[in-house]
């Protein structure tokens, strides 16, 4: 069944190439061979920081984990760290593997409510370090919000906030909480991060961005809806939702038939109107306010606004997206590094930032500089931070009259946005599954390369 | 002229050429040392991110290397694969050059010296080609980076010396200006130098041309007081001595000619006469037959003074010397022409100062005092008186011969003693002299180191007096 679906493959291949790409230069390569598929391996040694039986203190255990997808391997790291020595006897043993959401250099790990199950505040929030102290080391996250069935942690009564560093001692951590505790008692105000998800420039996603907020015990979705009216001037890709906090207040916090707590907005026409005037639309409007307030003020199941409708956390989650550096050739023929924002799944694979950086000069025009559009990607493979990336020869082909300053550039917009992702460090690259000794010109593309950060400056810095 | 420019042009060169070695040695001697340095410390500083496998480290370090340190960095894996360029030109391309090669053939750290193109080529050169013309310097050292688990492996630190050239070509174009200079100067000065000897030498080598071709007359103008001017005198002393001798030889041969003829035309007539005589008369023939002799006397006489002459003017004749009483030499002179003396009517005296021994070749000296009383004998009229005086003065024998003869005119007295000089023509010639005798005198005085002079008052007398030089003992 192999056999016949990869004679079909090349087949294919060698019927449909000449004839899409009958303006491009001919050369002979070498037979196609089969090479690698369209996932990738990661292989990894990660740290998990595990909390022993006592709950007195951490410990750190090293795993090999190995996956598909860069998800997968956060995924399979959470796996490991459950199911790992101590963290299984004790504390995690009961609760299933977490849902998680990785975006923008966030993890939002979602534990199910069984988490809540007899647990204490400190056990909860032991954790809760736990899963950030062990996912903070991954180089792609920095910050770590841990909720509970959609909920955010709290202590008191006040959120716990985002883990933007790790927290090195348990008894650091005891120290926070009695903390936290008295600051909500004495109800003075308290700082916590927080991730607070604005609408992307582009409309369709939403990005998270840590904020740093300082909370009054006996307000903390004020400080939120505030944060979400501005944004850094850094931060390109965010649209701010501006008067916000004008047409929304008041808000009440109430507790349905069911017992869950929901936070409802006395809305009006204008605030519609003001979602129509900044040009989002209504829906993206109300889904960074419920992304953003779900995932920091402490009990809150959904929100309610005026006209009946609820908004849960689940109901927008599938439209937070991440921000990924496409090297990409402008028209004028120079290198530009691009924030792209894209489906989060996508920013962290390889294909995904490959293929999105294949999409640049769709349709293909041979006066084109950008030689790799609809190249197909034929398989990436990595190991140890080396990755092999297989492309189809219409790439290959199609480079065959650059000089080599062009060749240059073509190659290493493709390594520079792969090196853009934590798990690669450098590149090689196949043609067909052959290996081409150097590119028309200079470029070894059987060498492994390191990214080339001299290539360009980003758009921002222009 | 053009000698002296070659070697001031050839020491100029090697000074010039010592002077920009020296210089650029030192020059780039330092540059290594504090280059290599920064390569070992970069080196050091870049390691972890190459263990890392941190490109993004790597790059940010290796940019700030390059920034402080002014040059570019290339981290290059154990390929030879260019993975960071501070220039980002060569990134993904390999970097082969000898020095690269090395470390990759497990060799140490290196450095070499390379002129680099526009489009990022490197041209190998050796240290201290000054005298090419390179555009855009620049040292490349390579430092092989610790760990084995990265592909990354040699660090390369590449950095403009050209300022250095560019420098030594100054020194070198500074130099050469200077050359040009001092050789312009060299050819004006040496000019007017050769000039003062060419100038002189041209002149004496004109006079010579023109003394080879005849002209003993020609002589050179003296200027200054050098080697030139005294040179210039000495040709001008020799051309007048050289003229001299040739007139001096022009009436030698004249006065020889003539003196040799006269006689030979009396002996040619009194054969003719004998010859066409007829009947020829036995008296007259025996008297022309005498005077034929006498006249063969005459040319006899004349022959055997001029080789008396000739061999006294040959260097190669030697004075047969004896020591003898020079009182006794004269007085025996005297002696012998007493009897011309008396028939003459002349008396004839001798008086020595003092008793004189010397040694000289008593033939010849004879024949000085034989020829000298003769003559006063024979040109002082009957009644007359021929005094002869030895005495000693110094380190000399002064003998004066005086007569009371008919003296010599001033005009004539510094004619005297050359050859063939008659001041009475026809009365020396009968008197039988031959115009040489006072020559001969000369000659053999001067042969013994003395001299000869005369002193004469016309009607009164003529003195002459001979100075010989005595024996040191």
């Amino acid at each position: 069944m192999m056999k016949i679906s990869r004679l079909l493959f090349v087949l294919f291949f060698c019927l449909i190439i000449p004839v899409a790409d009958a303006e491009d230069i001919r050369f002979d390569l070498p037979d196609p061979q089969s090479f690698g598929n369209d996932n990738v391996s990661y292989s990894r040694v990660v740290t998990l920081c595990c909390v022993t039986p006592d709950a007195s203190e951490f410990t750190y255990i090293s795993r090999n984990v190995s996956a598909d997808t860069h998800e997968e391997l956060i995924e399979n790291t959470l796996f490991e760290l459950w199911n790992s020595g101590y963290s299984s006897d004790y504390v995690f043993h009961d609760i299933p593997v977490p849902g998680f959401e990785l975006a923008n250099g966030t993890l939002t790990v979602n534990l199910p409510c069984d988490a809540l199950s007899n647990r204490s505040e400190r056990q909860l929030m032991a954790i809760a370090a736990s899963i950030s102290n062990t996912m903070l080391a991954f180089d792609d996250i920095n910050a770590v919000n841990v909720l509970i069935d959609s909920q955010s942690l709290m202590i008191s009564g006040l959120p716990i906030g985002t883990f933007t560093h790790t927290i090195d001692s348990m008894l650091l951590l005891h120290a926070d909480i009695e903390t936290a505790r008295t600051s909500a008692m004495i109800g003075d105000p308290s700082v916590r991060s927080a991730l607070i998800y604005y609408p992307a420039a582009n409309g369709n996603f939403y990005l998270p961005y840590c904020c740093e907020l300082t909370i009054d015990p006996t307000d903390p979705v004020t400080p939120v809806l505030n944060a979400l009216t501005s944004v850094k001037e850094d931060a390109l890709d965010l649209i701010p939702l501006t008067n916000l906090t004008e047409s929304i207040v008041p808000y009440s916090i109430s507790v349905d038939e069911y017992g869950k707590r929901f936070l409802s907005f006395d809305t009006t026409t204008e605030i519609f109107n003001r979602s129509a005037d900044t040009g989002i639309p209504d829906k993206v409007y109300f889904g960074a306010i419920v992304l953003s307030l779900t995932s920091f003020v402490p009990g809150i199941s959904y929100i309610r606004i005026s006209d009946g409708r609820t908004l849960t956390r689940n109901d927008f989650v599938s439209m937070i997206g991440s921000t990924s550096q496409i090297y990409s050739i402008s028209d004028s023929g120079d290198p530009v590094c691009e924030s792209v924002v894209m489906g989060r799944h996508a920013s962290v694979t390889p294909v995904g930032v490959l293929a999105e950086l294949f999409t640049r000069g769709f349709p293909f025009d041979p006066d084109s500089p950008l030689k790799f559009a609809q190249t197909d990607i034929l398989g990436i493979t990595i190991s140890d931070g080396r990755a092999t990336v297989d492309l189809s020869a219409k790439f290959y082909t199609r480079c065959q009259n650059l000089n080599a300053e062009e060749e240059h550039k073509q190659a290493y917009c493709m390594i520079n946005t792969l090196c853009v992702l934590p798990e690669i460090d450098s590149v090689r690259f196949t043609i067909e599954g052959k290996e081409m000794d150097t590119f028309v010109h200079n470029i070894h593309l059987s060498a492994y390369l390191m990214p080339d950060y001299g290539l360009t400056t980003s758009k921002g810095e222009d | 002229m053009i000698s002296y420019l070659l070697i001031i042009l050839i020491g100029f060169s090697a000074v010039g050429v010592s002077v920009v070695q020296l210089v650029g040695e030192y020059l780039l001697t330092q540059r290594i040392r504090d280059d290599r340095r920064i390569v070992e410390s970069t080196a050091a500083i870049v390691s972890p991110s190459v263990e890392l496998r941190n490109a993004s480290e790597l790059y940010t370090t290796c940019m700030e290397s390059a920034r402080n340190y002014g040059g570019r960095f290339l981290v290059l894996d154990r390929d030879g694969i260019v993975q960071i360029d501070t220039d980002s030109e060569l990134t993904g391309t390999s970097f082969s050059v000898p020095e690269v090669n090395s470390i990759r053939d497990g060799g140490n750290d290196d450095y070499g010296f390379y002129d680099t193109g526009s489009n990022g080529e490197f041209w190998l050169h050796a240290a201290l080609s000054f005298y090419t013309n390179v555009k855009n310097m620049h040292a490349l050292y390579t430092c092989r980076l610790p760990g084995s688990t990265l592909s990354a492996g040699i660090l390369v630190y590449i950095t403009s010396v050209q300022e250095i050239y560019t420098g030594l070509r100054s020194i070198q174009l500074r130099i050469l200006s200077w050359l040009l200079i001092v050789a312009i100067l060299v050819l004006i000065v040496s000019s007017l130098i050769m000039r003062s000897f060419t100038i002189p030498l041209g002149e004496l080598n004109e006079g010579i041309r023109k003394m080879s071709s005849g002209d003993l007359s020609s002589r050179i103008s003296v200027r200054g007081k050098n080697e030139f001017s005294e040179l210039a005198i000495a040709f001008n002393t020799m051309s007048e001595r050289l003229e001299t001798l040739d007139n001096s030889r022009s009436a030698f041969v004249s006065n020889a000619s003539h003196e040799l003829k006269t006689p030979l035309s009396a002996m040619k007539i009194l054969i003719e006469s004998l010859i066409y005589q007829d009947p020829l008369d036995p008296g007259m023939a025996r008297e022309f037959l005498g005077d034929i002799n006498h006249e063969i006397d005459r040319l006899n006489r004349i022959v055997s003074d001029l080789l008396t002459l000739v061999n006294l003017d040959s260097d190669s004749t030697k004075l047969n010397l004896t020591t003898f009483s020079l009182n006794t030499l004269i007085s025996e002179q005297v002696r012998r022409l007493l009897p011309l003396a008396r028939e003459n009517g002349i008396e004839i005296n001798f008086e020595a100062a003092d008793e004189i021994t010397l040694s000289g070749d008593t033939l010849k000296l004879q024949q000085v005092f034989y020829n000298v009383i003769d003559n006063a004998i024979k040109y002082t009229p009957r009644g007359g008186e021929v005094n002869a005086t030895l005495e000693r003065s110094g380190r000399n024998a002064v003998i004066r011969i005086a007569d009371t003869g008919i003296g010599i005119p001033a005009a004539d007295i510094e004619h005297i003693f050359d050859r063939f000089y008659r001041v009475d023509k026809a009365r020396s010639r009968a008197t039988g002299g031959t115009g040489l005798g006072l020559s001969i005198v000369k000659q053999i005085i001067q042969k013994h180191g003395g001299s000869i002079s005369a002193t004469s008052t016309e009607g009164k007398g003529t003195t002459f007096e001979i100075i010989l030089p005595v024996n040191k003992s």
